[in-house]
């Protein structure tokens, strides 16, 4: 797999938020920025297809709509 | 864009040899055209043989409705794989790195690659042809699905969904049969990292 390295900024807070979520999720930071691309590219590509993106309670069937800015 | 990943060799059951693969990341033209040319016009044939859909599991067909050019496309998220051999595609895979989850208790949660589609090409399956051609085509791409997910640190968590024809091929490979999935009508499947760790080192 070809990579590219950059500088990313971020404030304290939203470092402390990928450190959070790499130990979360069991990946490092790269790993974590990649995924969250992925998932930022497909929800994107929907959004602009005119669909709709939710997530849905498993035991109650509530569904809450993604807003994404 | 399409990238050599690797030179690979699957068994030829009519010559009992080996001949040499080549994996592949990413579809091109060439690789539509050998589905739309060769795989589409043999999967039409058998499975209009079969009255039902149940059925066309006798003859290893079940998929014959997958439109590979259409959903290749059809995802941001998706990654294509191709196994050819003798100049021709001899098994297809599209994974999704995004939009599934872990569901065993061990990993529940956690991202995995998920096996959206996976298919030999018709004449290398038992069941669609008396005499089968090349061996191996599912299990190099299985193996592909894996590695690439150790590379993105998804451990070789990988998930998917069986068609009724296949169930009995996944666990034997160290997938866990997680029951019946309602949303979508078919059995789901999942390896752990242990299992994936092993079948790994099995393949080398």
């Amino acid at each position: 797999m070809d990579r590219r390295q950059m500088t990313l900024i971020l404030s304290d807070k939203e470092m402390e938020l990928l450190d959070d979520l790499s130990e979360r999720r069991g990946m490092s930071k790269t790993a974590l920025v990649r995924q969250a691309l992925r998932l930022y590219q497909s929800v994107t590509e929907r959004i602009e297809k005119g669909e709709k993106v939710f997530v849905e309670h498993p035991a109650t069937k509530d569904k809450a709509e993604l807003m994404v800015l | 864009m399409k990238t050599l990943l690797g030179e690979v060799a699957l068994f030829n059951r009519w010559t009992g040899r080996f001949d040499p693969a080549a994996v592949f990341q990413g579809l091109d033209g060439a690789n539509f055209r050998d589905f739309e040319t060769l795989w589409k016009p043999e999967l039409d044939r058998r499975v209009a043989e079969f009255s039902s859909w149940t059925e066309a599991a006798a003859g290893n067909v079940q998929d014959a409705h997958w439109d590979w050019v259409g959903k290749a496309k059809s995802e941001a998220s998706y990654e294509s794989f191709a196994v050819e051999s003798d100049g021709v595609t001899q098994g297809l895979m599209l994974i999704d790195l995004a939009l599934h989850h872990a569901r065993l208790p061990s990993q529940k949660g956690l991202d995995l690659c998920y096996i959206e589609l996976v298919a030999s090409a018709p004449w290398n399956r038992r069941g669609f042809s008396d005499n089968p051609k090349y061996k191996g085509a599912g299990r190099v791409l299985l193996a592909t699905a894996l590695s690439f997910g150790i590379d993105l640190e998804l451990k070789g968590r990988t998930g998917l969904h069986s068609l009724p024809e296949s169930e009995t091929w996944y666990e034997p490979l160290g997938f866990m049969n997680c029951g019946f999935d309602d949303e979508k009508n078919l059995q789901y499947f999942e390896m752990t990292e242990a299992a994936a760790a092993l079948f790994l080192a099995e393949e080398e």
